[in-house]
């Protein structure tokens, strides 16, 4: 009993440790917010190699995500660098792996968001490596392996991301996270989306749906978004715009940006659909601003072609051909892909005469979706008719 | 006010974690010394660990027995699968001198000073130096986590070299 007590206490005086970290480093993190580019060439003050710190530039790296995901990836690398810092033996264990992997685990999110996706999955393999350091972080290591199954999907990695997503659900559910199960659920259903199995996705959404509790908007908007999605796809129009203005609303009340403009870009689509071409445009150009605000450059570039395509159905041939112009020089100024360069030089280069313009346009826009896989093969324009 | 407040809040807190501790804590234990065989000592620390990963994990966990007993389960298999690891040594190895400790009186101090040196450089440097000599990251791969080019990333590896190089020597200055 008295060695109970004894742990008990141990135990305690580390909770409180951490507790009065956190509560000590949160009004110096808010301020960092301001002017966090000067703090990277000046030394880290001694007091702020705490765990407490760590985590509190974590949680701020995870709340911004959305809304910044470039400031995300510098307080979560800041983080990284302070926990790097932490003399060994400060913290019993499993304290000092479990920071470093969470440092990791929002590296590898911004990356992420960013279109990074090597980098991402580089950073997810150190939350792996940090995680194996202790024994009790079995639950931290299956939430990389979801990420890492999300970003393989990017990649469109397609098989190897469901492998993942079928290792990783039952220790989930063993810990009975449902947060992260209907998470896996979701995944799997965004997969089948990518692959065509339109039914088997939204069988899968569906059966999903009910198992959200209220109290998670975000899993809820987001089921909403895909399964509107699907729906606008299968023809089911009224039910696609219900779903998508649902989710819409959701991921406003939460504040996330960047999930606010992916579904107003799969609004954009059901509307394009309806046939109403203005409405559709309209949309296009704002969720492309947005993304272009955000950094997020593909996402930025493929919205641009599709808003290209919108215009080419409205008879904007011009606005069209400027779009394309835009969405080149915005790739050249950034140094992305030279392939995605290539293919966009030639869009530039056939639109003004292609008799079939929207044909050219799908056709560079599915080679830039297959660019995210690193075994793209070479742009090859299309066939001459 | 805000320090009462805080300080009530942390006991508010500290009550829930101790109640959990105390309301899981044999269980634990004895599921790891029954079903997986381990020695009570070893459990007791398992179970420590688990403890307090299940803190950091903060709010998040809905169900915490649920939660602990998963987290005590992966945690036992882990820690037997990092133990089969072990290769018991023949009885003549006794006599033959570890050749990792060959030159451990030269290289323990390095290690120690390798430590501390990655400590006194700026947060851009424990950056750098940590992909580049922690994680194994090539040089190409370092300018992509700090997106820059691979020839700044290489100069600001050099650079961060050479600032722990002389901030650990002054260190040492009197």
């Amino acid at each position: 009993m008295i060695a109970v007590r004894e742990g008990r206490d141990a135990f305690l005086r580390t909770v409180a440790q951490l507790t009065s970290e956190r509560a000590a480093a949160r009004e110096i993190v808010a301020n960092l917010r301001a002017s966090s580019s000067e703090l990277w060439d000046g030394d880290v003050p001694g007091e702020w190699r705490t765990a407490g710190f760590v985590q509190e530039l974590t949680s701020v790296a995870s709340e911004i995500l959305e809304s910044n995901p470039r400031e995300s990836l510098a307080f979560a690398q800041l983080a990284l660098a302070i926990a790097t810092s932490i003399p060994s033996g400060t913290y019993p264990a499993p304290v000092q792996p479990q920071i470093e992997g969470a440092a990791w685990k929002e590296i590898g999110a911004a990356h992420r968001y960013i279109g990074e996706y090597d980098a991402a999955l580089r950073a997810y393999d150190a939350a792996h490596r940090a995680y194996s350091a202790s024994n009790a972080l079995a639950h931290d290591d299956a939430v990389i392996d979801l990420a890492s199954a999300i970003v393989l999907a990017d990649l469109t990695r397609y098989e190897e991301a469901l492998e993942l997503l079928a290792s990783v659900d039952p220790v989930l559910r063993a810990f009975d996270d449902h947060k992260h199960v209907v998470q896996v659920r979701q995944m799997t259903a965004n997969i089948y989306y990518f692959q065509g199995r339109l039914q088997e996705a939204r069988a899968e959404l569906e059966a999903s749906l009910e198992e959200i509790p209220f109290d998670e908007p975000y899993t809820r908007g987001a089921f909403c978004s895909t399964l509107g999605l699907i729906y606008g796809q299968l023809g089911r129009i009224q039910e696609s715009l219900e779903m998508l203005h649902k989710a819409r609303g959701m991921f406003a009340d939460l504040g996330m940006t960047g999930e606010v403009n992916r579904t107003e870009w799969a609004l954009a689509g059901t509307v394009l659909a309806t046939g109403d071409l203005p409405k559709a445009i309209q949309l296009l150009r704002s969720v492309r601003n947005t993304f272009l605000s955000l950094s997020m450059a593909d996402d930025s570039g493929l919205a641009g072609l599709d808003l290209a395509d919108a215009l080419i159905a409205n008879r904007q041939m011009d606005e069209a051909r400027q779009i394309v112009e835009d969405v080149l020089g915005e790739f050249v100024t950034k140094k992305l892909n030279h392939r995605a360069i290539t293919a966009l030089a030639y869009l530039r280069d056939v639109l003004p005469t292609a008799s079939r313009p929207q044909r050219a346009v799908d056709h560079v826009r599915k080679y830039l979706k297959q660019l995210r896989s690193p075994a793209a093969p070479a742009f090859l324009p299309l066939p001459e008719e | 006010m805000a320090v009462e407040l805080h300080a009530g809040a942390f006991a508010e807190r500290a009550d829930d974690f101790g109640a959990v501790y105390e309301e899981n804590y044999h269980l634990l234990v004895r599921t790891v010394v029954k079903h997986y065989h381990i020695a009570e000592l070893d459990a007791e620390a398992l179970a420590h660990e688990v403890f307090l990963a299940y803190f950091l994990k903060g709010d998040t966990v809905i169900n915490s027995r649920a939660w602990l007993v998963s987290a005590i389960s992966n945690a036992a298999k882990y820690f037997l699968r990092r133990r089969a690891r072990h290769v018991p040594l023949s009885p003549e190895s006794a006599e033959i001198p570890d050749p990792h400790l060959e030159r451990v009186g030269e290289a323990l101090p390095d290690q120690l000073a390798g430590r501390e040196a990655f400590a006194c450089v700026t947060a851009r440097c424990q950056i750098a130096l940590r992909l580049r000599y922690l994680e194994g990251y090539s040089i190409p791969e370092v300018a992509a986590e700090l997106n820059t080019t691979p020839r700044y990333a290489q100069k600001l590896v050099g650079r961060c070299l050479q600032q722990a190089k002389d901030r650990y020597r002054k260190r040492g200055e009197p």
